[in-house]
């Protein structure tokens, strides 16, 4: 029995939460979602746009005091009962997450999934459940849901996880979905196709639909309205074509200032034949192939397949691929922590697998790699004066006092207070960190730079910021680098070049900004129709062209 | 092999507009989940200082010192057989009673906490090193791990007293074959916690950055791995001395320990076992020191763990 | 999954191969010679012979070792020459005793472990988590020969309700209630450590299990804690508290000689023990192959528990 349809499907007022931390994470937060609506919700980490959503579903931990109101489908969730609670999950609310690879069971099938679904909200009779299981399925258009209900969670690809994730969140018509970050964890192509799914769902179901994200293109492809949230507040709402046209808050507008877009093909001319470059290139990668052994009684994986490309002094090559498409490896390949089974790779000439002992170090002071996970890329043990001076240590270069120089020197650079130099990494953020670990990789002078996804993990606002620190430095320095990412519009920034991997092949390369616009092959192509630019007039426009295809 | 890009990390980000964020230590998290609270920072000596490990050190101190000071408390020696001194109960003279060859119990007792203490002390430190060394070069080349692995699973599949009776049918009975014992049992245990220690810190992404740079395996076990592995090494120490105790108390109460008639707690619990209706006491002294001593180093690997939430 | 168990199978041929080796070579490095060992100090010349020729021992050492091998296989044991009788006879009267007792410790330590485990998640009480923590430290730590000992004098011999040692006059089957009442004891003592440490690695695992993910999935759709914990997280936790299984049951195995000593129990483990107190090397060798083998073969089994309970490795690969 829901109530009445005019009944918002989500309605907060005046939420507040907090935690033993004396910052409340959610200071005031009021919105609505109206059936047949779709918010997006967004904001950057520590805005509690995530708590918003726990609260919701009455999923806070035991930790948080919330006080104000909160009301699913008119039912009050703050204070309810956890039998209450029970009923209200699943059955008027439920939640779609941002990581399908973890979000089921391993050990279960998804149509036992979706019956405990079901289950808890009184179904019962196994062919019954079974039956619905298959339609549910059917409804978020898997394949041959017949055979798929019975198949466990490691045999569906990141997408069919997704949509079985989809499929039990709706098991029980719910009236309003949380939405998660729901397509960030996916490859590009994928997002596409489940954005489309979601709003066709939202049109049979007539479900709300509170979407979370920090992705601006996909507010501006599915949302009918935006909420902007900063540090726990609401700073700025309205209807989606309102908010991009003609953003009242500062916040508001240095987000979309920070979106990385794609030029569009109008703005960018036709390609000119490119001239070789005939000195002796940086990089030379020649027909290599990486594969890895068969585990388990599983075949040997073929991660890439005689790729070959060249990168001259001071040229940035980005890397795209989506997941499965090589491109770390290639990057960890080129960066000598793996061997390829076959072809050669060359820095500055030399070979690096026939290179050895002190030849193999001096080659070594050339390259520098940046990871990709801000938590991992510096050793929380360091200092980060011990952390950027490692490699002056590893090679002995320099006194103490003039490596403490360089030290402070690189600091800067990165646009950090010499006085960080004796804090911990724990003491900083993302950002700050990914900056942290630029310095150490610049303080040798390398040649070639590897930068395996290196923002990829930080806000929008911050990744614009490090991005652009990347491009002065690069301009400043002259290094080559290889920048690794699935983000098309951040690769386009920072590169001269681009290469596009798919399956371990190399299917297209060219200037980076000639490819990305105006793509020649069509698995490029596809990858760029399939990024939602951050202009929802735009984008409509976009997708009513590919669907009259 | 697919690589999902982990866009997980919920750094929290102060990010203010016009560039260079501001730094608060312990920034609010997005939800605390993403701020793993099970992440402690505690050394581990400190851990000693408050609860359980408190106790614990406490526990293990006391029956360290009354084995160091035994010369000075035991009121006779532990060889002394006194005249008309069968089996009796506790008196004033006599805190334990007497065992079954007219010995004093407590005198006994002391004297046999040296013993094991002796072979505590000395034969888990020389197990966890020999372990190590193999666990380290384990992790680091790959046909060693092979080799290792395999001396591994034969260690391990004896049990440890199965073990010890077939060195000690060897060897004959004596400190010398329960300290073989315990060093061997203890190898694989270390090898295996160095080497998931090697492999796991060798694939972290700092220490990939180091090697690009040109960091030797030598540089990342320096500095990057030993560093690491210094807390769980703590915790397994702690833990391999309670287990060490026990094997020395069951060998010798199985007649394969501590020869006779040098005291050893074990020893002198299976003596004093088949006396229980005349004299309990003769079981219970060794038997609560035991208890005492197994339990405060297994409280002692507790708070280790605790305090860097292993 | 055939291929999983493939590979587990070469390395636990090698292992029971080299343990026979290490096995085979004890009477062999015991000072004095075989025969003298086993006749004993004062025999005469001619009892030496026999001996001597009983075992083979002129061959070549790699002879002997072989034939060793092969009798095993052939399950002729032969002679203990010290304790008496047939090796193969003792054995078979032994291990009734000891599997009786070690099952039913194992029975009691894996339903204790499940209960208490499961309860203490499910129910969340401090009260109740404190009380089991404590319970386990102390079980954990205290050895079997002093819970055995502790046991003996408090149920034995200070309130003499319990028999302090012996198996039941008539059997098991006859009179059940008299069976158990021999039994408690002993089985008690022995499920003790086993129990703790199941019961710690269960809970640990399925805290582990409630932080993942699928949980907040599976809270998000509406089922509730209990059916949670159970139906969702315990079949993820069972996997590596298997593992933890075919180490406490090796566990058992070694408790047994302590407890079947304690509780005068006339098991394998007694038998054991006298064999190394009157060093009877044959009757040695042989207990300590079958410990060995039976804690592999264990080993092996809970690796094939192992595979088939995880559909990943049951089931292969992506779709």
């Amino acid at each position: 029995m829901t109530a009445a349809p005019t009944t918002p499907a989500l309605d907060v007022t005046d939420l507040q939460v907090a935690f033993s931390h004396p910052r409340p994470a959610v200071r005031s937060i009021g919105l609505r979602v109206n059936r047949g609506e779709i918010v997006a919700l967004v904001g950057e980490s520590g805005s509690g746009k995530s708590i918003t959503a726990r609260a919701a579903m009455g999923l806070l931990p035991p930790t948080a005091t919330a006080t104000g109101s909160v009301k699913v489908d008119g039912v009050e969730v703050l204070g309810a009962s956890e039998r209450e609670l029970g009923a209200i999950r699943g059955g008027r609310v439920a939640m779609v997450f941002q990581e399908p690879q973890t979000a089921l069971n391993p050990v279960r099938t998804v149509g036992w999934l979706i019956g405990e679904a079901l289950r808890a909200h009184g179904r019962s009779g196994r062919k019954q459940l079974r039956d619905r299981a298959i339609e549910l399925l059917t409804l978020v258009e898997i394949p041959e849901p017949d055979k798929r209900v019975d198949y466990f969670p490691h045999q569906l690809s990141g997408g069919q996880k997704q949509r079985v994730v989809i499929a039990l969140a709706l098991a029980n018509d719910p009236v309003l979905l949380l939405a998660d970050e729901p397509t960030t964890a996916l490859d590009v192509t994928v997002q596409a196709e489940i954005l489309s799914l979601l709003r066709r769902l939202r049109d049979r179901t007539n479900a709300g639909i509170l979407l979370i994200t920090h992705n601006l293109g996909v507010v501006a492809d599915i949302a009918d309205s935006v909420v902007v949230l900063q540090l726990g507040e609401v700073v700025e709402r309205g209807e989606v074509t309102e908010i991009f046209a003609r953003p009242e808050h500062e916040y508001t507008r240095h987000l979309l200032d920070s979106v990385l877009r794609l030029p569009q093909p109008s703005d960018v001319a036709e390609p000119v034949a490119a001239v070789a470059d005939p000195t002796t290139p940086v990089l030379d990668v020649d027909t290599v192939s990486v594969v890895y052994p068969g585990r388990r009684g599983q075949a040997a994986f073929r991660a890439l397949d005689n790729v070959s490309l060249k990168l001259a002094a001071g040229e940035v090559l980005g890397v795209v691929g989506e997941s499965g498409s090589g491109k770390t490896t290639l990057g960890r390949t080129i960066a000598g922590l793996i061997a390829p089974a076959t072809g050669t790779i060359r820095v500055d000439g030399r070979d690096v697998a026939a290179t050895r002992g002190s030849a193999l170090r001096e080659l070594r002071r050339r390259l520098a790699f940046v990871p990709q996970d801000p938590a991992a890329s510096l050793d929380p043990r360091f200092t980060l004066e011990e952390s950027i001076a490692e490699p002056l240590d590893i090679h002995r270069v320099g006194t103490r006092a003039e490596r403490r120089k360089k030290v402070v020197d690189l600091l800067d650079a990165v646009r950090l207070p010499a006085s960080f130099a004796t804090r911990l990494p724990s003491e900083l953020s993302g950002g700050q960190r990914q900056r942290v670990a630029l310095a150490r990789a610049l303080v040798l002078e390398p040649t070639l730079l590897i930068a395996d996804e290196p923002t990829s993990a930080l806000d929008v606002s911050v990744q614009a910021d490090v991005l652009e620190l990347f491009a002065t430095l690069q301009r400043e320095l002259g290094f080559a680098a290889v920048f690794i990412s699935h983000d098309l519009a951040v690769v386009e920034r920072v590169s001269t070049t681009v290469a596009v991997l798919r399956a371990g092949h190399l299917v297209e390369t060219g200037p980076a900004t000639v490819v990305l616009t105006h793509p020649q092959h069509d698995y490029t192509r596809r990858l760029v129709a399939a990024l939602p630019v951050p202009d929802p007039v735009a984008q409509r426009a976009r997708r009513q062209a590919t669907a009259a295809l | 092999m697919s690589e999902l890009v982990d866009r997980n990390v919920a750094t929290p980000e102060a990010s203010l507009p016009g560039g260079l964020a501001d730094v608060r230590p312990g920034l609010v998290p997005e939800t605390p989940a993403d701020r793993d609270p099970r992440r402690g920072t505690e050394p581990l000596w400190r851990s000693l200082t408050h609860g359980r490990g408190l106790v614990g050190a406490v526990l293990v101190g006391i029956v360290v010192l009354l084995g160091a000071l035994a010369p000075v408390l035991a009121p006779f020696a532990p060889d002394d057989q006194l005249d008309a001194s069968f089996l009796l109960g506790p008196s004033s003279t006599h805190w334990l009673g007497t065992d079954d060859v007219n010995r004093d119990v407590l005198s006994r007792v002391l004297f046999g906490i040296r013993a094991d203490l002796v072979i505590v002390f000395v034969a888990v430190p020389v197990g966890a090193i020999l372990g190590s060394l193999i666990g380290l070069v384990a992790g680091i080349r790959g046909y060693t791990d092979v080799v290792a692995q395999r001396v591994f699973d034969v260690i391990l599949a004896f049990p440890a007293l199965v073990l010890a009776i077939a060195l000690t049918a060897v060897l004959g009975p004596g400190v010398r074959a329960i300290v073989l014992v315990i060093v061997l049992a203890e190898i694989p245990v270390f090898g295996r916690l160095i080497r998931t220690s090697v492999l796991e810190v060798r694939e972290l992404p700092y220490v990939e950055a180091a090697v690009v740079s040109g960091a030797s395996i030598g540089w990342v076990l320096r500095k990057h791995v030993l560093p690491n592995s210094i807390e769980p090494l703590g915790v397994q120490l702690a833990l391999s001395m309670s287990i060490a105790v026990f094997i020395e108390g069951a060998m010798s109460f199985l007649g394969i320990g501590v020869v006779p008639p040098t005291p050893s707690l074990g020893s002198i619990l299976s003596d004093g076992n088949r006396y229980l209706e005349t004299n309990p006491l003769f079981a219970v002294g060794p038997l609560v020191v035991v208890s005492l001593l197994t339990l405060g180093f297994l409280l002692i690997s507790q708070a280790f763990a605790h305090a860097r939430r292993l | 999954m055939v291929t999983y168990l493939a590979r587990r199978l070469p390395s636990a041929v090698l292992v029971l191969f080299l343990a026979s080796l290490l096995i085979f070579a004890i009477l062999r490095l015991v000072p004095g010679s075989p025969e003298e060992t086993l006749a004993g100090a004062d025999a005469s010349p001619e009892q030496l012979a026999a001996v001597r020729a009983d075992l083979g021992l002129d061959r070549p050492l790699v002879a002997q070792y072989l034939s060793w091998l092969c009798s095993l296989f052939r399950f002729d044991l032969g002679k203990s020459y010290i304790v008496g009788g047939s090796i193969g006879d003792l054995i078979a009267y032994g291990a009734q005793n000891t599997v009786v007792l070690a099952a039913s410790a194992l029975l009691i330590a894996v339903v204790y472990a499940l209960v208490v485990s499961t309860a203490s998640v499910i129910f969340r009480n401090r009260l109740l988590d404190a009380v089991v923590t404590v319970n386990n430290s102390i079980a954990a730590a205290l050895p079997i020969f002093i819970t055995g000992t502790l046991l003996v004098l408090v149920f034995g011999i200070l309130w003499p309700i319990l028999p302090s040692g012996g198996t039941p006059p008539d059997g098991f089957l006859t009179r059940p209630d008299i069976a158990a009442q021999y039994l408690i004891l002993p089985a008690i003592t022995l499920a003790i450590p086993a129990g703790a440490a199941l019961t710690r690695f269960l809970v640990e695992a399925l805290h582990t299990e409630l932080r993942q993910p699928y949980v907040v999935t599976a809270q998000s759709i509406g089922v509730s804690r209990r059916r949670i914990v159970l139906a969702h997280a315990l079949p993820n936790a069972l996997p590596s508290v298997l593992t933890v299984l075919g180490l406490t049951v090796g566990g058992l195995l070694g408790g047994a000689v302590l407890v079947e000593s304690i509780f005068v129990w006339p098991g394998l483990g007694l038998l054991t023990e006298e064999a190394i107190n009157s060093r009877d090397y044959p009757l040695v060798q042989v207990l300590l192959v079958l410990s060995v083998a039976v804690f592999v073969v264990l080993q092996l089994l809970t690796d094939v528990a192992h595979a088939w309970l995880d559909p990943r490795i049951r089931l292969g690969g992506q779709a």
